[in-house]
């Protein structure tokens, strides 16, 4: 039914909006628009104007200073540039570029200027913080102490990260990089960690599809997802992780703990090199301006664990790298990698062989290593990425002549098998501590041993869901920091024994 | 652009060394005649910029037109100028170099833009208006603009004072189809 339209209401409010509207004069400094080509404009005048100010095109398209120049100003549109001509008035805002931050964006999409994209109405908060910040110094931080469990086995027990850390996730398309991201968002479920997940120069569908995903698994009560899709003009995509960065500095420096995804940093940096070219700036190596490493060092800097005065608030970076071909060695992936706090590696290879997580063990690194697993995890995993390395290198002999080798090394090699089929896991399905040590337990100790590999997944399961059923108290226990003590050890080893009896092998059930 | 750093150097030095000789009152009356000169005379203008003219001849040329009018530093600066194969500048130089004048004496251009004439009283209080705001001397430049249909837009160097009906209106309009 249509409303009824009643001309006196209609009357009354504009009447109320006119009383409001106060005639003033209007003071604004200006220039204008000399050149504009390739989302660039050239602007004469703006004698005043600061570096990185945020610009009004006409057509409310907004735009930010750039090159400040003798006689011109070089500056970047965050918009559609049809809209503005040459000769068009700029004028300035006296505002550097800043994105509302606050509990209220958690639960939505935002572009990387603030603006809502998710079609749930405006956001208010009473805060705004710029998108360029600088990194806290060396007084307000201290040493990363507190683990950021991804949920997945592999990378917990072989590569853990911390709370502050800035770890590097590395690989060739399609071999489920995003999916580190996503499960370990997923994973912080109930633990006091807000997510940023920022998307730079992706598929609208795949934005859609990790909405999605998130929203299934309750996960985006505490996540923001900042868009910057492949259609959005090259400036908009280059701000994206400084806009993800300040999301999470809030959470970080309100005391409480952060995760931001940065993904990926491969075409953040192309964006950025498009504008640089466009905005006539030296190119060098592969292109990119001189200062792409400045461009990420100073964004993933960003990053910290701040020391107790300060809060003791965190954020942890996941950036994300795309190589061509499996090659690590150009310009973009090893600056990050040595920005970064570690790698983890994934590779075509493994993934296609249907070992998911396709991380290779034996490249990755976690500098922290130590300090960012729990002593309980720590206590388990123990020298595990050594013997899981062993394991490969070993393998790697072994193709030459499996029936020639002694009975020690062919335990060896029958351990590795079982323990690299432990380390699997579906996707979407980060497992809880007290899972991941059962797991990493059984397979260090040999007790996979004994079954056949295609039987340890269902071992497994079943490993999980006993525990759960007869042993509820002991999962509780080994969800905690502290170290299993030698007691609780023998008890899981007791546990462990009485379940073997009553797992039924393949071929006995058969 | 790179014009106006030729320009911005010359200048500059012009300026500095009137100052130097203590000439800069001269240097000022002597500048707002080579305008008016260079403004009245399209052949004088066109016989700077003519490449055809050997230097030598343009400087003897210059010697004979300016021998009189022009206090000696300004004449022996265009002759400079045209020594340098600069005179091509010489109209670019000549606005930097009162633009300069202009600053050191406080004195400022305000460009107003209005819908119809200004009254000499409205001329005057808005000059008056203007020095109280920016604490200097205002010159008055008038220009009519119908689309400005009311009120006045003055500009003086990039900031823009708009108390223009068209834009009043362009705000009505959107403080009314605002959101809410």
């Amino acid at each position: 039914m249509a409303q009824q339209v009643r001309p006196d209401e209609i009357s009354r409010i504009l009447r109320q909006s006119l009383e409001r509207f106060a005639t003033e004069v209007d003071v604004f400094e200006s220039g204008t628009v000399l050149q504009l080509g390739d989302g660039i404009a050239r602007v004469h005048g703006l004698q005043n104007v600061m570096a990185s100010e945020l610009l009004e095109f006409p057509g409310d398209v907004l735009g930010m200073a750039l090159n400040l120049e003798e006689d011109n100003v070089g500056a970047v549109l965050f918009g559609d540039s049809t809209h503005v001509r040459e000769g068009d008035t700029v004028k300035r805002t006296g505002r550097i570029i800043e994105i509302p931050v606050g509990d209220e964006m958690l639960g939505r999409v935002v572009d990387p200027l603030g603006r809502v994209i998710d079609g749930k109405g405006d956001i208010t908060t009473t805060e705004t913080l710029p998108v360029e910040r600088k990194a806290p110094g060396i007084i307000d931080r201290q040493p990363v102490r507190d683990p950021m469990m991804t949920g997945l086995k592999i990378v917990d027990g072989t590569t853990p990260i911390g709370r502050g850390q800035r770890e590097l996730v590395i690989g060739d398309r399609q071999i489920g990089k995003t999916a580190i991201g996503i499960d370990a968002i997923i994973n912080q479920k109930g633990k006091d960690v807000f997510c940023i997940y920022v998307a730079i120069g992706q598929k609208g569908s795949t934005i859609a599809k990790i909405l999605q995903v998130l929203g299934d698994h309750g996960a985006l009560e505490y996540t923001t997802i900042v868009s910057a899709t492949a259609s959005e003009p090259a400036p908009i995509l280059w701000i994206a992780p400084y806009a993800g960065a300040t999301l999470g500095e809030y959470f970080r420096d309100s005391g409480r703990n952060a995760l931001v995804i940065y993904d990926d940093l491969t075409k953040h940096a192309w964006a950025y090199r498009e504008m640089a070219l466009n905005l006539r700036r030296p190119a060098g190596r592969e292109a990119y301006p001189g200062d792409v490493f400045y461009l990420h060092s100073r964004l993933l800097e960003r990053a910290a664990k701040m020391s107790d005065e300060a809060g003791g608030g965190s954020l942890t970076a996941l950036p994300i790298i795309e190589t061509q071909e499996e090659d690590v060695t150009t310009y973009i992936p090893t600056n990050v990698w040595s920005i970064t706090d570690g790698q983890m590696i994934m590779e075509p290879g493994l993934f296609y062989a249907g070992v998911r997580p396709a991380m290779n063990v034996g490249l990755s690194v976690s500098r922290l290593m130590g300090n960012a697993q729990s002593d309980a995890m720590k206590h388990i995993c123990g020298p595990l990425r050594a013997e899981l390395a062993r394991f490969r290198e070993t393998l790697a002999f072994a193709q030459f002549g499996a029936d020639q080798l002694d009975a020690s090394t062919r335990e060896q090699l029958e351990r590795g098998e079982r323990m690299t089929e432990l380390l699997k896991q579906d996707q979407y399905e980060p497992l809880p501590q007290w899972k991941q040590i059962l797991s990493i337990y059984c397979g260090r100790h040999g007790h996979c041993d004994h079954i056949e590999v295609d039987d340890v997944p269902r071992f497994e399961t079943e490993l999980h869901e006993f525990f759960q059923r007869e042993h509820a108290a002991m999962t509780v226990r080994m969800d905690e920091y502290e170290k299993l003590d030698d007691d609780e050890m023998e008890a899981l080893a007791a546990a462990v024994e009485s379940f073997k009896l009553s797992f039924t092998p393949a071929e006995a059930a058969a | 652009m790179r014009t106006l750093r030729i320009a911005r150097g010359y200048a500059k030095a012009l300026v500095q060394s009137a100052d130097d000789a203590g000439s800069v009152a001269d240097v000022d009356t002597g500048l707002t005649r080579l305008q008016e000169m260079l403004e009245g005379s399209p052949d004088l203008a066109a016989f700077f910029t003519d490449p055809m003219i050997a230097p030598g001849v343009k400087g003897e040329i210059v010697d004979q037109i300016f021998g009189d009018d022009l206090p000696p530093l300004l004449q022996s600066f265009v002759s400079l100028l045209v020594e340098k194969r600069r005179e091509r500048e010489l109209a670019p130089i000549v606005a930097e170099t009162r633009r300069l004048l202009d600053e050191r004496a406080g004195i400022e251009t305000a460009y107003v833009r209005s819908a119809i004439g200004l009254s000499d009283a409205q001329t005057e209080e808005l000059k008056s208006n203007l020095e109280r705001i920016t604490g200097k001397t205002m010159q008055i430049e008038v220009e009519i603009d119908a689309s400005v249909l009311g009120g006045f837009v003055v500009r003086i160097q990039d900031t823009i004072y708009d108390a223009s009906t068209n834009t009043q209106i362009l705000r009505l309009q959107d403080a009314l189809t605002a959101a809410r």
